[in-house]
């Protein structure tokens, strides 16, 4: 074995993920070659790839604004929106809202459209309480899964 | 008048589209009693249509210009797959009518996203869908949940209206098939024609073949790259139109060359 042809296989013991290793050539040199490996355990799961999101800075103003805002908690439900669009609060600009604040609402009442393409989606309550409050302003463009309404449960018999 | 025959759903070849089919000589509006029909567990692709409708439903209470002589119909579907995925349905639907007005004669009908039909700048055909469905709850598994109670999809076409019988607000801007190609054409011909597109369509929606119909939609959409301002009630965005993308919302090209996606709101040339 000569220097050269050693040289290789200490290249490859060091960019290998093993602590020891031992050579012994047909020419009778044997030698051993060891170093320290931090331990990696294999991951469970495939790593994903994680999306960085901005969150805005809030101002005073609008951190006092959400600790006003009722918080969802036991006997609350979020009727949510299930697509984008814009959320309309009645059938037409003339037409008194489907609901308001203070109101009972029964499953599988309208409480709200949600336009997307010309398609006007009429959004069914999937409860029955009281609107407590109206999370989104009328004519706000809305994301999927959005809480649109904050509806109280009717107390447990 | 053009009428339909006694027989005419007979004779279609259409397998869940128009059948039935509810023929009125007159309504107030062919929504209002799809409506009723759809609260009352009528099948999907239950068709009901007027000669002559009262007070045609127009978008945000506005009322649809509905005489005698037009095509006033409201189909009822019962889609099984998502919101997003239904509110392709006026994109579908309009490509629909493009392609058979196109095949009836008239050489250039325009589609303006999302949900009309131009020819020479002047509305043809209007569609209008509403649906009532009910919210996921965020526990519940997303891909596969049935959600859509019902959407009732309002189409109105100008078949033999004459100019002369729009009213003045509507006569620069709306035109008929008759006033185009000059002659009537049979309506229960063009119908049979449309409603076997329009099933067609439906089902390669239901078949996630949206981006197939798409390409069809290009050939007929106004050019790429002319000037668009598009608007809500909060947004308005100005700039070259480029398309759509795989949902069927529209693309812009903001001034500053920034890509804006707008899913709702109105379309206007400028």
């Amino acid at each position: 074995m000569d220097l050269k042809e050693l040289k290789r296989i200490i290249a490859i013991f060091q960019k290998a993920k093993i602590a020891e290793l031992e050579v012994e050539s047909k020419d009778g040199v044997k030698f051993r070659l060891k170093k320290e490996v931090t331990e990696r355990k294999a991951p469970l799961v495939k790593e994903v790839p994680v999306e960085v999101i901005s969150i805005p800075v809030q101002t005073a103003e609008q951190k006092l604004q959400q600790t006003e805002e009722p918080k969802k908690q036991e006997g609350m439900h979020e009727i949510v929106s299930p697509m984008i669009g814009t959320f309309y609060v009645a059938p037409s600009p003339d037409s008194p809202p489907f609901v308001t604040v203070d109101q009972e609402i029964k499953e599988d009442d309208t409480v709200c459209i949600v336009e997307a393409m010309k398609i006007m989606n009429e959004i069914k309550a999937d409860i029955k309480g009281k609107i407590v409050k109206v999370l989104v302003e009328n004519g706000s463009p809305v994301q999927f899964g959005q809480p649109l309404f904050l509806v109280q449960l009717p107390p447990k018999q | 008048m053009n009428l339909l025959p006694e027989n005419f759903e007979d004779t279609l070849r259409t397998k869940i589209i128009g059948h039935p089919l509810y023929v009125y000589s007159q309504l107030d509006s062919t929504q209002i009693t799809a409506k009723h029909l759809a609260a009352n567990k009528a099948k999907e692709g239950t068709i009901v249509l007027a000669y002559f409708q009262k007070k045609g439903m127009g978008r945000n209470g506005r009322e649809w210009f509905s005489p005698k002589g037009g095509i006033w119909f409201t189909i009822i579907l019962r889609p099984h797959f998502s919101s997003e995925k239904a509110n392709m349905i006026n994109i579908i639907f309009t490509t629909a009518c493009a392609e058979v007005f196109y095949s009836f004669g008239i050489t250039q009908p325009v589609i303006k996203w999302p949900n009309d039909i131009l020819i020479n700048g002047k509305k043809i055909c209007g569609i209008l869908t509403q649906m009532k469905s009910k919210p996921r709850r965020k526990k519940d598994n997303l891909q596969n949940e049935s959600e859509i109670e019902y959407a009732l999809v309002g189409i109105g076409i100008n078949l033999d209206t004459a100019i002369e019988d729009f009213p003045a607000a509507l006569k620069n801007k709306a035109t008929s098939i008759k006033q185009e190609i000059g002659k009537e054409i049979k309506m229960d011909d063009f119908l049979a024609s449309l409603l076997e597109k329009i099933e067609k369509y439906y089902i390669m929606l239901k078949e996630d073949k949206f981006s197939k119909i798409q390409k069809e939609w290009k050939k007929f959409s106004l050019p790429f790259g002319i000037l668009v301002k598009t608007s809500t009630s909060k947004e308005v965005y100005e700039g070259q139109l480029v398309g759509t993308n795989e949902h069927g919302h529209l693309i812009i090209r903001t001034p500053h060359g920034k890509m804006e996606e707008v899913s709702a709101g109105e379309i206007e040339i400028i």
